[in-house]
């Protein structure tokens, strides 16, 4: 547009009313979103156990961080180390942050090798796969389901006890002596989270795959077959680096949601008490943001200002990762010619 | 460049539209967390019309200048109250505004905390629930504190009818009485009569009871039921059931001055429930609520359940029995077993800012202390009310046929027993609901073999309640 600007053209201004326009979207917006984070980092530097809060600085973090030997800066305590309540809070913290890190990965891994396998497949021309759309369909469905939906039906299916589907049929086939603990176990309900949190996603990263696939010019599959590669030497020479933009997309969106993931850990549980080895982060600051008698508001916000630190380190590494190598060169070219 | 401009200001537009609609979808909620403001309440907005007290208009005010607002979490209780009450007084629904906020009772102070937090709501009667009536009630303050009942016109005196502890749970931590339940919620040992009379030859409640009048007891019977049958069955289904009846047997409260205290009965606890597991007198690993616990009820696995005067129908022992064309439907007989305990309940507390107290008075005396009319409201709904002539009164109805799932038994002579033993004088504190269950889960694991001593149980257990109740003092256990 630079270029083409050097004549001007008199003409009347619209440029008001596209302000007006988009004035309600900057409202909701502020409201909505700017105004809950920076309340998010004021809650963090608030008191805990009362829905009258006092200020307490930097005391939320030391005790999810430092924990027992943190000392209390503001209050009553002031001076005196963080002691039991803080180690208490501190292991169930790095407890949680383990927990969201090895479930995503355990589903992330899974689901874009399954993702990828999929996508080649059906975007492969040679293969000539009857009813595409069907498949696709088929593959989003378990998306469209809502979470609470699925959590009661592989709860009922993967009961803990006798009664359990599942148990029920392994014993009876005399597979198993005693049921598995697949929601209470350690390894049985990770994997369970993992599996679910898989099936429940890979259609849609498998669609945004294809696209990004059926987005790369198909000479270049041609040019290369008649060349005589294979199809395994198309697929990581030609498909996986020009894949590069779409598999970023996935893997923030996917690391976003998989550290804020929230639905299955939550409803996947025994009865009404929750399973230690699966609870993730956004449990940890549900459950302490919505406690009746002591509402945790400090420390639910200071594992949310974490969570968001955390994220936007991790996206940003992805982008420095995936920063295409002959740009940086083009650009280091450009500053070269400009020297 | 033009076209982003063009795709900008549509996505604007979108999210836009898309907001307004949003906000219209919500927009009853909180329309009906205005009809107590009197300007609001002249809108006579229709939408709202289903609740009972919602009806009216502003002009229908009582004398007081404005109506008597019941704050809760569901209308299931309210409402018939209301209608009950209405009956038997000559006062109208249109006295009443229900601020109703439909959602799970443990959601509920969450709500009612905002809700007073506006200075300009009204509120007369709060509902608040067992596990955490304490909130309130200790609560002094002007905005979301409540009153004791002697400044609205109760004496102390006027309780000798109620079952004590429905009176001691209505009593601030110093000792004021605050609150008042209508209902008791005493629960009895459900057993199966045909497994007791094959396993132990029992033949009545009386015989069946000797043999669970303690815990020493029920782990021996338990132990003989195991035998009988080979361990396929258990005495009772879940530990969470067990732990429930067990834990109203502690004599410290589980908070005394800030500070966590763990008394013997429960350190007792963790090894009686560790031989209740290990030895499978509780279904392994099974909890409470599960479609597998009211399955169980079906099977031969177990032999019974505890359960609260609110969970004979469909919330727990029918279902539990398939209901009445089930497989066990009418083989259940209840009796008092191992401990008095009680389990749930709503409690009346009134607002600080009340300005409707005789009125108030006059609900809440009509609920509580009157027995002609908890007499009427316990027929009126099948409800096990507080008082205990008006419970008397209906047990000795000659009428009276029992109930399908028990077989006939009147189990309101039972609860009665049950109802006049439980003694919880000093033993509350609002933080048994958060307390009670961190024990549970920690004894839970313990069973599962995830901690390998008492000790490490008991510091699993310290853990869970302070990661969750900062406030409280752990010094003791540094």
């Amino acid at each position: 547009m630079a270029n083409t600007s050097g004549k001007r053209v008199r003409s009347i201004s619209y440029a008001k009313y596209g302000y007006l326009f988009i004035l309600p979207f900057f409202v909701v917006y502020i409201v909505f979103q700017i105004y809950p984070l920076f309340n998010t980092f004021y809650l963090s530097t608030q008191s805990n156990g009362s829905t009258q809060t006092e200020f307490v600085g930097l005391d939320n973090y030391e005790a999810l961080l430092v924990g027992e030997t943190g000392t209390i800066s503001h209050g009553d305590n002031a001076g005196n180390k963080g002691g039991r309540a803080w180690r208490a809070v501190k292991s169930d913290f790095m407890r949680v942050m383990g927990n969201t890190i090895i479930l995503w990965v355990g589903n992330f891994i899974p689901q874009i090798v399954i993702s990828l396998v999929l996508a080649a497949w059906f975007t492969n021309s040679l293969l000539k796969i009857k009813g595409k759309s069907v498949y696709k369909i088929l593959m989003y469905l378990p998306n469209i389901i809502t979470a609470a939906s699925s959590a009661a039906l592989f709860v009922m299916l993967f009961s803990e006890t006798q009664f359990g589907a599942i148990n029920k049929m392994l014993m009876n086939m005399g597979m198993i002596a005693d049921p598995i603990p697949f929601v209470t176990g350690k390894a049985q309900s990770r994997v369970m989270i993992m599996i679910i949190q898989t099936w429940m996603w890979y259609g849609n990263t498998t669609i945004m795959l294809m696209s990004g696939i059926m987005g790369i010019n198909g000479s270049l599959f041609e040019a290369a077959s008649i060349d005589g590669a294979t199809m395994t030497q198309q697929f990581f020479r030609i498909t996986l680096p020009l894949l590069r933009p779409i598999m970023l997309y996935t893997v923030v969106t996917s690391m976003i949601g998989g550290l804020q993931m929230f639905d299955m850990p939550y409803l996947y549980k025994n009865g009404t008490s929750f399973t230690k080895h699966i609870e993730t982060v956004a449990v940890f600051i549900y459950n302490h943001f919505h406690n009746a008698v002591s509402p945790n508001y400090g420390y639910s916000a200071a594992a949310s200002v974490m969570l968001f630190i955390l994220t936007a380190i991790l996206g940003a590494f992805a982008f420095a990762m995936n920063r295409d190598k002959d740009q940086k060169m083009h650009k280091r070219k450009k500053q070269n010619k400009l020297l | 460049m033009k076209n982003f401009k063009k795709n900008l200001a549509l996505l604007a537009a979108l999210a836009c539209a898309g907001t307004m609609l949003a906000g219209c979808s919500s927009e009853p909620a909180a329309d009906n967390g205005d009809t107590t403001t009197p300007a609001a309440a002249d809108n006579g907005d229709a939408g709202d019309a289903g609740d009972a007290g919602d009806a009216g208009d502003a002009g229908t005010a009582n004398a007081a200048g404005d109506k008597l607002t019941v704050l809760c979490w569901n209308t299931d209780d309210i409402n018939p109250m209301i209608e009950n009450f209405c009956a038997a007084t000559g006062h109208t629904a249109d006295e009443f505004n229900i601020q109703n906020f439909g959602c799970g009772g443990g959601e509920a102070a969450e709500n009612y905390d905002n809700y007073l937090g506006d200075i300009n709501n009204d509120a007369d009667i709060m509902f608040v629930e067992a596990d955490w009536a304490l909130k309130y009630i200790n609560d002094d303050s002007a905005d979301k504190g409540t009153m004791a009942l002697t400044d609205i016109g109760f004496s102390d005196g006027d309780y000798s009818d109620l079952y004590g502890y429905t009176v001691e749970i209505g009593k601030s931590t110093s000792g004021v009485q605050k609150g008042l339940s209508w209902q008791a919620a005493a629960g009895g040992f459900c057993y199966r009569t045909d497994l007791a009379e094959t396993y132990l030859g029992v033949k009545s409640p009386d015989e069946m009871q000797a043999l669970v009048s303690d815990w020493d007891k029920f782990l021996e019977t338990a132990q003989k039921v195991g035998e009988a049958s080979g361990g396929k069955t258990a005495l009772t289904t879940t530990m969470a059931g067990v732990w429930q009846v067990f834990s109203a047997g502690r004599s410290t409260p589980w908070v005394v001055d800030g500070k966590l205290q763990i008394d013997d009965s429960a350190r007792g606890y963790i090894d009686f429930a560790k031989s209740m597991y290990d030895n499978g007198y509780v279904i392994k690993d099974l909890a409470q609520w599960n479609t597998d616990w009211y399955a169980a009820g079906q099977t031969d696995d177990t032999m019974g359940y505890f359960v609260s005067t609110w969970g004979f129908g469909d919330s727990i022992l029918t279902q539990a029995a398939g209901f009445d064309s089930g497989a066990t439907y009418g083989k259940w007989n209840v009796v008092v077993g191992p401990q008095p305990f009680y389990w749930g309940g709503t409690w009346m507390t009134v607002a600080n800012r009340c300005n409707n107290q005789d009125l108030v008075k006059e609900f809440m005396t009509y609920f509580t202390t009157d027995a002609a009319g908890a007499e009427s409201y316990a027929r009126f709904k099948g409800e096990y009310v507080s008082n205990q002539k008006a419970m008397e009164a209906v047990l000795n109805d000659a009428d009276y046929e029992g109930i399908g799932v028990l077989g006939g038994q009147n189990h309101f002579a039972v609860l009665n027993t049950v109802a006049d033993g439980i003694n919880m004088a000093g033993g509350i504190t609002e933080y048994d609901a958060t307390i009670k269950t961190a024990f549970n889960d920690a004894v839970t694991e313990y069973c599962r073999g995830t901690y390998d001593s008492v000790d490490a149980t008991i510091d699993a257990f310290i853990d869970n309640v302070a990661g969750s109740l900062p406030n409280l003092d752990y010094s003791d256990f540094d």
